[in-house]
């Protein structure tokens, strides 16, 4: 080797000797991170327990270069210093503009605290603000039991949908119940649908308009306490098939009165025909009647008139109507007064007469009491 | 990152010796000795790229062949800062202004080279010395990124605001480098040496090579 290969080789190994020192620390692959920030549930949000799992979302980290897909880790713990860790997610992937993670649900009626960090390529971020979060009491309602109609009844357009009340476990609110009237078994679409206070032992709920005469019907019930946000399941569905209004229930209808609010009556209608022959009564439309003994004025018919004639209607003999009414909530003193004698049903101001005196399948009218 | 500036001077050292001691073996053999035989020189430059800066340097050349030499050359470029590591610390800082106020950042990417490589001077009449020359070596790259939150400096305290430098706004790396270069070699008496150059490198970072170049002028001795 001589002098001058000598010197051009110098410092080309030189060159190479100094390369292969050169050791790979570049920034390149290695990003800045802003830490993300939360978003929702907001800091100091309450949450019901019945809307969990919570779903925690943050804002995006910032990423000065990004090197790789974006990992995020969320943590939650009890106490705002993280020493109580209740869940970790890790390794969560970022989203469009905002990151979210669903919790396992938590317990109830706590604090929670909570923090994200992102990782990218070789860079581990540092935890963000941290956020906190309550979840509600706990609250159970167990599932309504339908009263009536149960299923295969038949009723009027307006029938009365009773449920027994719901128990409850912790602290609930005020319990409301939401019923619902549907064509057909899956509901939907829904017929009627109305939101209810809770009654006492039971609750029910009236249809404001007439349902679709001679059509089966589904309804169901369900218990919601909305303070704590906890629904019951539903109410097994029931059935019911609405029939012609009955002469009686028409007339309730013009007095505003449900004809039979709680428990439903048996039997079919078409055994009774309200008689409104002037001569031989004064009819069954609404008006206001003078019982002169008493120098009382009275409205006739009142809706104890009218369960007797529906229950007539139905097929019921006079005494098994009014034994029915006193043990079926809807109490009454009148008394029946058979043939041969009279065939009347009596009550304060009126008879109720069998015309002719036949009480079966008969007319019936009001009659003033004289006495 | 300090670890990495002992091997790195290291081996300039070991460079410098290993030139030195064969070659004056050699110089001592009865070959004919070249109208110049070395070049020491300092060089001052304005440094120009995504930004503008200056560069201050020293270069080392020895002839090994008529119209050839080899050289060394090592020095420092006050900032060669990229627009991917502005646009990096933009966002970062737009990060942190969104919580905080009165937020403020600066970059600066200075580079300490060194590199070694071939000039061939092109014969020419007259007294100047037209050359081209090539090399490489290694580039030293400091990422001089800095953040301030309401007025003071939070550089080295980001963590309450939530922020993490990476190695793309922060620390130092050392990485290849290549450089080519046009210039004039103007005599100014027996000795002294003006030297007209253009010089055109480039760092081999990671993700994206840094461009580097230089315009100056260098004045130094021949021998």
């Amino acid at each position: 080797m001589n002098q001058r290969t000598c010197r051009l080789l110098v410092p080309l190994a030189a060159l190479v000797a100094a390369v292969a020192c050169t050791k790979s620390n570049s920034g390149g692959p290695s990003a800045s991170i802003g830490a993300p920030r939360p978003v929702t549930p907001a800091n100091g949000a309450a949450i019901k327990n019945a809307d969990q799992p919570v779903t925690l979302v943050v804002q995006n980290a910032a990423i000065s270069t990004p090197v790789a897909g974006t990992a995020y880790t969320f943590e939650v713990a009890s106490d705002a210093a993280f020493s109580t860790k209740i869940q970790t997610k890790t390794g969560v992937a970022e989203g469009s503009g905002q990151t979210t993670v669903k919790l396992d649900t938590l317990p109830a009626a706590r604090d929670y605290y909570w923090h994200v960090l992102a990782t990218n390529g070789s860079t581990t971020g540092t935890f963000g603000t941290s956020y906190m979060f309550t979840i509600g009491p706990a609250v159970t309602i167990s599932t309504p039991v339908p009263i009536s109609p149960l299923t295969g009844q038949a009723t009027d357009l307006r029938p009365a949908l009773r449920v027994t009340n719901v128990t409850r476990t912790g602290p609930a609110g005020a319990i409301t119940y939401r019923f619902e009237i549907a064509s057909n078994s899956a509901f939907s679409p829904l017929v009627a649908t109305a939101t209810v206070a809770e009654g006492i032992n039971e609750t029910g709920f009236i249809p404001t308009t007439d349902l679709a005469v001679n059509t089966t019907f589904f309804w169901r019930a369900t218990a919601i306490d909305a303070a704590s946000g906890v629904t019951s399941t539903s109410s097994a569905v029931q059935s019911f098939t609405t029939n012609r209004p009955s002469q009686a229930a028409v007339v309730a209808a013009q007095l505003g009165v449900p004809l039979w609010p709680g428990i439903q009556p048996p039997g079919s209608l078409g055994h009774a025909t309200m008689g409104n022959d002037a001569a031989l009564g004064v009819g069954w439309a609404i008006q206001t009647l003078h019982y002169a003994p008493g120098n009382v004025n009275f409205q006739s018919p009142d809706i104890e008139m009218l369960r007797l004639f529906d229950l007539f209607d139905r097929g019921f003999h006079p005494d098994d109507a009014v034994a029915w009414m006193n043990s079926n909530g809807y109490p009454t003193n009148a008394l029946w007064y058979p043939p041969p004698e009279k065939a009347v049903m009596g009550l304060k101001y009126v008879y109720i007469a069998a015309r002719g005196k036949v009480f079966v399948n008969g007319i019936w009218d009001i009659v003033l009491r004289v006495e | 990152m300090i670890a990495e500036d002992k091997p790195m001077k290291m081996s300039l050292a070991g460079i410098l010796a290993w030139i030195a001691l064969p070659c004056a073996t050699y110089a001592q053999a009865p070959t004919p000795a070249p109208a110049t035989r070395a070049y020491v020189e300092a060089v001052a430059q304005s440094a120009f790229g995504n930004v503008t800066s200056q560069s201050f340097g020293g270069e080392l050349g020895i002839t090994v062949l008529p119209s050839v030499q080899v050289f060394i050359e090592a020095g420092q470029v006050n900032n060669v800062a990229t627009a991917e590591i502005g646009a990096a610390a933009a966002k970062i800082g737009g990060y942190l202004s969104q919580a905080q106020s009165n937020v403020g950042y600066a970059v600066k990417q200075p580079v300490t080279f060194g590199v070694a490589g071939v000039k061939l001077n092109i014969p020419a009449s007259g007294r100047v010395l037209p050359y081209v020359l090539a090399g490489g070596g290694v580039a030293r790259v400091k990422q001089d990124v800095t953040f301030s939150v309401g007025g003071t400096d939070a550089t080295g305290n980001l963590t309450p605001y939530g922020v993490v430098l990476g190695a793309d706004l922060s620390g130092t790396f050392t990485k290849p480098m290549v450089v080519v270069g046009v210039g004039v070699m103007v005599p100014a008496g027996q000795r002294l040496v003006f030297d007209i150059q253009y010089r055109y490198g480039r760092i081999f970072a990671d993700g994206q090579g840094i461009d580097v170049s230089r315009a100056g002028l260098g004045f130094g001795v021949r021998f």
